[in-house]
């Protein structure tokens, strides 16, 4: 079954004009100025808009990861090295290929990738020899509420397929556009848009099982 | 439409807090402004070890130079001196005589024999007599040559020995068996006997008169 693209696109705006990038609360990168602004900035050798660039940069990364599944004890480094390796090739950063963000995106999600690769072959590596999988660190210091949430968002996610969690990373969290999105995965933006739209009604379904108080029955 | 956000507002809050729960990001200083700055040369390490040492060296080196030029070298200067009077004293004793032996004994009884020999002795200190030999004596396969001085009362005085290697180097030297002289004045008889197979056979004598200097000093 194959549509017009005409049709394709007018669906995509009668359906969704009010759940797109533009309802979404606007990003604020460091000093209300864009980062691609600041980008261009520090490329031509401005060292406090390096200074804002990275601080605005580094918030929305840090959501995208832990929005993409990564670990929150592994989250400060993996930003911080997808960005340090965004700053050594800064001159290449075109801002008429897409958001500085989504420039960056490609880099963080293969650390991340490489993160998870790491991981799983340490925990395979203990199971073979019959150790435990050690404890989350620094999880005893770890608040309660803290806790709740990193559990929160850990079941959130595991509702969604890989697909979806990136989607809404990028999309929905990341403030990346639809055409960013779909660039960035390779897909097209109605593509985006769909899974943004199954992933939203699964997050929801899935918040709505969090929220109801579980009764136990005794008798 | 608000309601199919729920769960993407959920997810969104529970990644800020989580993301609130990191480490606050601190700019790297590859990015920071003041980074960008060069940055002041440390200090030069301080070297006082080095040069306390070298100076500490130095004045050691001046103190041993000092204590050579005015202790040392005098004191080493006058052993020297010492040392080579004495010496000197040595290679030329003052009582030093010379005797020459008769090819035959003297017969102290009759006094036949020839003249006595005199001989002056500083009294208090030793004297060499140096008694010269007739190379006919010289017996290779003899065991030994016994010099006897024995004084008026035909008591020993003296008693040297020699081997017949010892006397045979004398002889092809040139120079006389040295005898170190501890009597009194008086007359005496030098004897010498060589020893062989057992038996002793007096090959001469000669009859010494063992005077004192009378003025001490030296020839």
């Amino acid at each position: 079954m194959t549509f017009p693209i005409r049709e394709m696109r007018l669906r995509e705006v009668v359906e969704e004009p009010e759940t797109g990038p533009a309802e979404r609360a606007p990003e604020a990168p460091g000093d209300g100025a864009r980062l691609e602004d600041l980008a261009a900035a520090a490329q031509a050798g401005d060292g406090a808009a390096a200074d804002a660039l990275y601080r605005g940069a580094h918030a929305r990364l840090t959501r995208i990861a832990l929005a993409l599944g990564a670990s929150p004890d592994d989250t400060p480094d993996l930003v911080q090295e997808a960005l340090l390796a965004g700053w050594r090739h800064l001159e290449r950063f075109d801002p008429r290929q897409g958001s500085f963000v989504g420039w960056l995106v490609p880099g963080l999600k293969g650390r991340l990738l490489n993160r998870r690769r790491g991981v799983g072959r340490k925990l395979g590596f203990l199971e073979r020899f019959g150790r435990a999988q050690p404890s989350p660190e620094g999880a005893a210091q770890q608040t309660r509420d803290a806790l709740e949430a990193r559990l929160t968002v850990s079941k959130l996610l595991a509702g969604l397929t890989d697909r979806q969690r990136e989607v809404v990373a990028l999309y929905e969290l990341g403030g990346l556009s639809a055409r960013e999105t779909a660039s960035l995965l390779g897909i097209g933006e109605s593509g985006v848009r769909s899974i943004a739209r199954d992933a939203r009604r699964r997050l929801h379904d899935e918040a709505r099982r969090l929220e109801t108080p579980r009764v136990r029955r005794i008798s | 439409m608000s309601d199919e956000r729920h769960g993407v507002d959920t997810l969104r809050a529970a990644i800020e807090d989580v993301a609130s729960g990191l480490p606050t990001p601190r700019v790297p200083p590859e990015i920071s402004p003041d980074a960008a700055a060069p940055r002041p040369l440390p200090p030069p390490p301080r070297r006082w070890v080095p040069t306390a040492a070298l100076a500490a060296v130095a004045l050691l080196a001046l103190a041993f130079a000092a204590y050579l030029a005015t202790v040392r070298l005098p004191r080493l200067e006058g052993e020297l001196a010492r040392l080579r009077a004495g010496t000197e004293r040595a290679i030329e004793p003052v009582d030093l005589s010379i005797v020459s032996l008769p090819r035959a004994p003297a017969d102290v009884r009759s006094g036949a024999g020839g003249e006595a020999a005199t001989v002056e002795i500083e009294p208090g200190s030793p004297s060499v007599l140096l008694v010269e030999l007739d190379p006919r004596w010289l017996e290779p396969v003899a065991e030994a040559y016994v010099f006897e001085l024995r004084g008026a009362d035909g008591g020993t005085a003296g008693r040297w020995s020699l081997t017949a290697d010892e006397a045979a180097r004398h002889l092809r030297a040139n120079e006389g068996v040295p005898l170190l002289l501890r009597t009194a004045a008086g007359p005496f008889t030098l004897h010498l006997t060589r020893r062989l197979d057992g038996r002793d056979h007096e090959l001469s004598s000669l009859r010494l008169e063992v005077v004192a200097r009378r003025d001490g000093s030296s020839p």
